[in-house]
C-alpha cells in the first residue's frame, strides 16, 4: 500500500508539470490548429530566463513571472510575424516551428553556454514533509498545488469571462466563431501568448526538480504531446485527466517494466487513438 | 524557346549532373566524398518514399523514422544476434517494416491533416521507446554495433554502387508509379478527397496502399543505412530524424520526383560541412527550415521552375511587343 | 525576395558543396603527424566536450605541437553527443583528413561503435570512454582504451569491504547503459566475492529526470548505497535523495563520476561525506598534477575533472609512443604495437599508466571523500591510493574473461529480495 501511495504521489507531481506545459500546447492546437513543436524549447528557455532573474534578484516568484512574460512576448512575436502567414499550412507550421527550435537551442548555447545548471527552490519550499508516516519532498507538493490553482484559474477564465468564451467558441468551431463576431485574430494572439506563458512558467517551476540542460526540451515534449492527444486538443478537462494518467503511468512503467517503460506510456495512447482519435474530451474530427 | 525544349533540356542536364556526381566522381574523388554520396543515396530513398505520401497524396507523416528504424533495427538484430545472411536480413527487414506500417497505417488513417501529423508522431514514439528501452533486443542506449557487410560489399566504392543501383531501381519504380493511373488518383486525392470520394474511388484503400509502399521503401532505406554505418542506435529513430526527412522533401520539392533526391543531397552536404566552418550549425539548419517554409514552399525544384518561367515570360513578352510594333508599322 | 533566397538557401548550398568536394588533405609523403580527436560540443555532453577542449589547450601549452622532430596537427571532430555520428566523424578523420591516430569518445557506447572501424581502417584508436569489453573479450588489434569502466569500482569494492566491514548490505543504483552496468558490475563482483551482499540493484534510463520512483523503492534495511551517476544525473540525484528524507540514512559510496570536479562545484552540501573512487582527483598533490591543474585552470577557470585528465593523459601517451618509434607513425603496425606497450609515469596528472597487454592500462585508483577546504570549496580529498590496479583486479585474466561481460543481468543479484 505504501508503495502505491508514494508512486501515485510522484506520478501526480510529474503530471503537474506536464499539465502546465501541455495545457498551453493543447490550447494552441485546439484553437489555431498549430502543432507548436517549439513548445518544449519555450519551456527550456523559460527555465534559463528564470535562472538569470533568480540569480540577479533572488526572487523565485519574480523569476516565474518574468520567464512567463518573456516567453509569452517571444511567442506572440513568432505567431504574428511567422505563423500567421501560414494559416492552413499544417506542414509549413510544423517545419517552421522546428526551425525555431534549432534557433532557440543555439541561442541558449550562446547565451548561457553548454553547462547543465541547477536551480535551488526558495528555502521555504525545500525540505521533506511528513504525513501519516510518508516522507515526501515539499517542493513536489507545491507543484501539485500550483498546478491545481492554475487549472482552476483557467477554468474560471474559460467559463466565466467573455474572452474565455471567445476562446472556447474558437476551439469548437473557428469559422463559426469568426462569423459570430469573435475577433479571431485577437483570440489567436491571446491563446498563443497564454500558451507560451504557461510553457515559460512551467520551465522555471520544473527547474529546481529537473535541472536545466540542453536536450530537456525534447525530453519533455513527447509527454506534452501525449497529453494533448489523449486528453483532446483544446480541452482543459482532458489535459488535467491526461496529465494525471501520463504522470502515473510513466512512473509505474519505469518501476514495474523498465524495459518497456516508454511503451507503457505510449501504448495506452495508441489504443485511445485507435478507438477515439479525437482524444478523451476532444471534439469530433 | 518552348516549354518542351526547356523541360527536356532541364531533365537532360539533371541526369547528366546526377551521373557525373554519383557514378563518375566516386571513381576519381576521395573516399570520404564517396561516403557522403552514399549517404545522399540512402536518404534520397527515404525522402522519396515519404514524398509519395506527402507530395503526391497530401499525407504529411511526422513519423517516418518509425518505418526506417524498424527496417534498420530488424536488419541489425538479424545480422548480429542471429548471424543471418545478407539476404535473410534484407527479407526480415522489409517484412518487419511492412508489418509495422500495416498496423500503424490502420490507426493513423483514421485522422487527417494536423491530427494525422500528431498521430504519426505518436506512433513513431512507440518505436523509439522500444529501441531505447528494450535492451535485450535493441541494445537500448548502446545501440547495435559491429554489423558486417558481406565480403563483396566491404569496399566503400562497391557499396556505393550497390546502394546507387538500388536507389535508381527504386526511383524508376516511383516514376512508373506516379505516372500510372494509380498515381494520378493519388494526386486527385491530394487535391480534394471529397471529390474523389464522390467519383467513386475507394480513397481509404488508395491511402493505405501508398502508405504501405512508402513504409516498405523506408524500411529498405533503413536496411541500407545499417550496413552503410555498421551501427544503429535510438538516435536513428528519434523525432529529429522524421523532421529531417520532412525537411528533405520540402527543401527539394514535394510532389516532384527529383525534389526529394535533391533535398536529401543538399541536406547531407549541409549536415556534413556546416560544422567545418562554424559552431552555429543549429542556427544554420534552423534558418534553412524557416527559409524553405517562407520563401520556397515548393522547394528548390519549385524555385528553379519559377525562375525559368519568369525568364521565359520576359522573353515571350518582348517578342509580343515587337510583333505589335511590326504589325503597326 | 529572390536575393534573400539566394543568400539564405542557394549560397550556403553551393558553398558547402564546393567545400566538401575540395577540402581533402593532400597525401604528403611525410608532412605533419596528424592526430584525430573526437569530442562533443553540443548536446548532453557539451560540457564534457568543453573540458576536453580545455585539456587539449593545456596539453598544447605544456607539450607543444611537435614531437620526434615532426610537427603535429590536430583534427577535432564533434559528434554532437550522438554515438551514430561518431562513426561518420571517424570515417571523415580517416578518409579525408588521413589522420595517423584517433583519440576520444565520451559515451561508453561510442567505444563499441568505433572500435571495429579501428581495425577496418588500420588506424590506431585510443578510446577514452571505457567500453569494458574492448580490452577484454572483444579486443581489436588497433583499438585500445584508456581505462576500463569496472576498473576503479572493482578496486573500490575491495577497499570498502576491508576498511568498512560494518557495511553489510549494499543497494546499487545506476544508469541503464554500458557504463552503469560495468561500474555496478565491477563493484558487485568483487564485493560479493569477498563476502559482502548486494541486496538490491536498480537501473534507471539515462535521461531520467525524476528519481522519485526509484528512491521510493530503496530497501530500508540496507546500510549503504553504491551509486553510479554521470553528467546531469549527478546534479539531480543527490538533491532528490535528500528531499525524500534519505540524505543521512545510508552511507553513500559510489563511482567517482558522481562527484567529479566537473559537477562538484554545482553540487549542494548534501554530497559532503560521499566516498567515491576514480582514476583521478584534482586534489592530488603530485608535481605533475599541480602543474596540470595550474595551466588548466588558466584556460577553463575551473578545476579539471577526469574527462580533462583523461584527454591530457591519453595525448601524453600518444606523444610518448610516437617518440618511442622515432616519429614513424606511417608504419601503422609499429605504431599500434608501441601504443600497446607504453608505460608512462612522468607528466601524468592521474599517476602512472602501464599497458597491461590486453588493450588498456594499469592505473592508480584513488579513494576520495568529499570535504570542504578552508575557503569553503568542495574537494575530492584522497584518502587512499590503490596503485597499479589492473582491469581484471586480482583475478587471472583468462578466468575473468570466461565469465560473461558485466551487463544489466550480470552479475545476477543472488541476494535480492532476501
Amino acid at each position: 500500500m505504501d508503495f502505491w501511495i508514494v508512486q501515485i504521489f510522484n506520478g501526480v507531481s510529474y503530471g503537474a508539470i506536464v499539465f502546465l506545459l501541455a495545457m498551453g500546447l493543447s490550447l494552441i492546437f485546439g484553437v489555431m490548429q498549430v502543432i507548436n513543436v517549439t513548445h518544449g524549447t519555450y519551456f527550456l528557455v523559460g527555465a534559463y530566463v528564470g535562472l538569470t532573474v533568480l540569480r540577479q534578484t533572488g526572487s523565485f516568484p519574480l523569476a516565474i513571472l518574468v520567464a512567463g512574460v518573456a516567453i509569452a512576448i517571444m511567442g506572440i512575436i513568432i505567431e504574428r510575424l511567422f505563423l500567421r502567414r501560414l494559416q492552413g499550412n499544417d506542414l509549413g507550421q510544423v517545419l517552421i516551428t522546428m526551425g525555431f527550435v534549432l534557433l532557440l537551442q543555439d541561442a541558449i548555447l550562446m547565451i548561457w553556454g553548454p553547462d547543465p545548471e541547477r536551480m535551488d527552490a526558495p528555502a521555504l519550499l525545500t525540505g521533506t514533509g511528513h504525513f501519516g508516516g510518508f516522507a515526501f519532498p515539499v517542493y513536489r507538493l507545491f507543484l501539485i498545488i500550483f498546478a491545481a490553482v492554475v487549472a482552476v484559474l483557467l477554468w474560471i477564465f474559460e467559463n466565466k469571462t467573455k474572452l474565455g468564451a471567445a476562446v472556447r467558441a474558437a476551439v469548437d468551431d473557428t469559422e463559426m466563431a469568426g462569423g459570430m463576431g469573435v475577433n479571431v485574430q485577437l483570440v489567436f494572439s491571446v491563446v498563443f501568448g497564454l500558451g507560451a506563458f504557461l510553457a515559460g512558467m512551467s520551465g522555471v517551476l520544473a527547474a529546481p526538480w529537473l535541472g536545466l540542460q540542453s536536450g530537456l526540451d525534447f525530453e519533455i515534449l513527447p509527454y506534452a504531446f501525449v497529453v494533448v492527444i489523449v486528453g483532446g486538443m483544446g480541452s482543459l478537462n482532458g489535459a488535467v485527466l491526461a496529465s494525471l494518467l501520463v504522470g502515473i503511468l510513466d512512473n509505474l512503467g519505469k518501476i514495474l517494466f523498465p524495459e518497456f517503460a516508454y511503451f507503457t506510456l505510449f501504448l495506452p495512447m495508441a489504443i485511445i487513438l485507435a478507438v477515439k482519435p479525437e482524444g478523451l474530451f476532444g471534439r469530433k474530427l | 524557346m518552348s516549354t518542351e525544349f526547356v523541360r527536356k533540356w532541364g531533365i537532360g542536364f539533371t541526369i547528366a549532373l546526377g551521373v557525373f556526381l554519383f557514378v563518375v566522381y566516386p571513381m576519381i574523388g576521395d573516399e570520404f566524398t564517396v561516403i557522403i554520396l552514399t549517404q545522399c543515396v540512402i536518404w534520397g530513398i527515404l525522402a522519396s518514399s515519404l514524398n509519395l505520401m506527402l507530395g503526391y497524396t497530401g499525407l504529411a507523416s511526422l513519423g517516418h523514422a518509425a518505418y526506417f528504424g524498424s527496417g534498420a533495427y530488424a536488419a541489425a538484430i538479424m545480422s548480429v544476434h542471429y548471424q543471418s545472411t545478407f539476404l535473410e536480413a534484407l527479407a526480415v527487414s522489409l517484412l518487419v517494416s511492412v508489418i509495422v506500417t500495416a498496423v500503424f497505417a490502420l490507426v493513423a488513417l483514421r485522422a487527417t491533416g494536423v491530427y494525422f501529423l500528431m498521430i504519426t508522431f505518436a506512433l513513431a514514439m512507440l518505436v523509439w521507446g522500444l529501441a531505447y528501452r528494450w535492451d535485450s533486443m535493441t541494445g537500448g542506449e548502446n545501440g547495435i554495433a559491429g554489423i558486417t557487410r558481406p565480403d563483396f560489399l566491404t569496399n566503400t566504392l562497391t557499396f556505393h554502387y550497390f546502394a546507387l543501383l538500388i536507389g535508381v531501381g527504386v526511383f524508376l519504380f516511383f516514376i512508373s508509379l506516379v505516372r500510372s493511373s494509380f498515381g494520378k488518383t493519388l494526386v486527385g486525392i491530394r487535391e480534394s478527397e471529397s471529390r474523389m470520394q464522390t467519383l467513386g474511388y475507394n480513397v481509404w484503400l488508395h491511402k493505405y496502399i501508398i502508405y504501405l509502399i512508402s513504409g516498405f521503401f523506408s524500411g529498405l532505406a533503413g536496411f541500407l543505412w545499417v550496413f552503410y554505418n555498421s551501427y544503429v542506435a535510438p538516435t536513428d529513430v528519434e523525432l529529429l530524424t522524421s523532421f529531417n526527412a520532412l525537411l528533405m522533401v520540402s527543401l527539394g520539392g514535394p510532389g516532384t520526383l527529383i525534389g526529394p533526391v535533391l533535398g536529401s543531397a543538399i541536406f547531407v552536404f549541409l549536415d556534413n560541412t556546416v560544422n567545418m566552418y562554424t559552431e552555429r550549425s543549429l542556427t544554420v539548419i534552423g534558418i534553412v527550415y524557416i527559409t524553405v517554409v517562407l520563401f520556397a514552399p515548393k522547394g528548390v525544384v519549385g524555385l528553379i521552375r519559377q525562375l525559368i518561367e519568369a525568364k521565359m515570360k520576359k522573353t515571350e513578352g518582348l517578342g509580343e511587343e515587337e510583333g505589335k510594333n511590326i504589325s503597326e508599322a | 525576395m529572390n536575393r534573400l533566397i539566394v543568400r539564405f538557401l542557394v549560397l550556403p548550398i553551393v558553398i558547402s558543396f564546393v567545400a566538401l568536394l575540395t577540402s581533402g588533405e593532400a597525401i604528403a609523403a611525410k608532412g605533419p603527424i596528424k592526430i584525430g580527436l573526437l569530442t562533443s560540443t553540443k548536446g548532453v555532453l557539451a560540457k564534457h566536450g568543453s573540458d576536453q577542449m580545455n585539456a587539449l589547450k593545456t596539453f598544447k601549452d605544456i607539450h607543444g605541437e611537435k614531437v620526434a622532430g615532426r610537427s603535429v596537427k590536430f583534427f577535432v571532430e564533434d559528434n554532437e553527443s550522438k554515438v551514430a555520428l561518431s562513426v561518420t566523424r571517424v570515417r571523415k578523420l580517416v578518409t579525408r583528413d588521413k589522420v595517423h591516430v584517433i583519440m576520444g569518445g565520451l559515451f561508453g557506447s561510442t567505444g563499441y561503435a568505433i572500435a571495429p572501424l579501428a581495425d577496418q581502417y588500420k588506424t590506431p584508436t585510443l578510446i577514452w570512454s571505457c567500453p569494458d569489453d574492448i580490452s577484454k573479450r572483444k579486443r581489436k588489434r588497433y583499438a585500445l582504451t584508456y581505462f576500463s569502466c569496472s576498473q576503479p569500482t572493482q578496486a573500490f569494492a575491495h577497499w570498502v569491504r576491508t576498511t568498512m566491514p560494518e557495511i553489510k548490505k549494499v543497494i546499487t543504483i545506476g544508469p541503464d547503459y554500458a557504463f552503469g552496468h560495468e561500474s555496478t558490475g565491477g563493484f558487485q563482483q568483487v564485493y560479493e566475492d569477498m563476502g559482502g551482499k548486494v541486496v538490491q540493484k536498480m537501473y534507471m534510463p539515462i535521461n531520467t529526470v525524476d528519481y522519485g520512483p526509484y528512491i521510493s523503492k530503496l530497501r530500508k534495511d540496507a546500510d549503504a548505497l553504491f551509486v553510479t551517476l554521470a553528467g546531469a544525473q549527478a546534479l539531480r540525484f543527490p538533491k532528490q535523495l535528500k528531499e525524500a528524507g534519505l540524505g543521512n540514512k545510508y552511507v553513500i559510496l559510489g563511482n567517482g563520476t558522481n562527484t567529479d570536479e566537473f559537477v562538484l562545484h554545482a553540487l549542494g552540501d548534501e554530497v559532503l561525506g560521499w566516498i567515491t573512487a576514480l582514476i583521478y582527483s584534482a586534489n592530488l598533490q603530485t608535481e605533475a598534477n599541480q602543474k596540470f591543474v595550474k595551466v588548466f585552470t588558466k584556460h577553463a577557470k575551473k578545476d579539471p575533472g577526469y574527462y580533462a585528465e583523461g584527454y591530457f593523459g591519453a595525448l601524453n601517451i600518444i606523444y610518448k609512443a610516437i617518440e618511442s618509434i622515432n616519429g614513424d607513425v606511417e608504419d601503422r603496425d609499429k605504431f599500434i604495437t608501441a601504443l600497446k606497450k607504453m608505460k608512462v609515469s612522468k607528466g601524468m596528472p592521474g599517476g602512472a599508466k602501464k599497458s597491461d597487454g590486453y588493450g588498456t592500462f594499469n592505473t592508480n585508483v584513488y579513494v576520495r571523500i568529499v570535504t570542504k577546504d578552508e575557503t569553503g570549496k568542495k574537494r575530492n580529498k584522497v584518502i587512499k591510493t590503490i596503485p597499479n590496479v589492473s582491469q581484471f583486479w586480482t583475478y587471472p585474466p583468462e578466468e575473468y574473461m570466461k565469465r560473461p561481460p558485466y551487463s544489466r543481468n550480470y552479475p545476477p543479484c543472488k541476494n535480492c529480495g532476501k
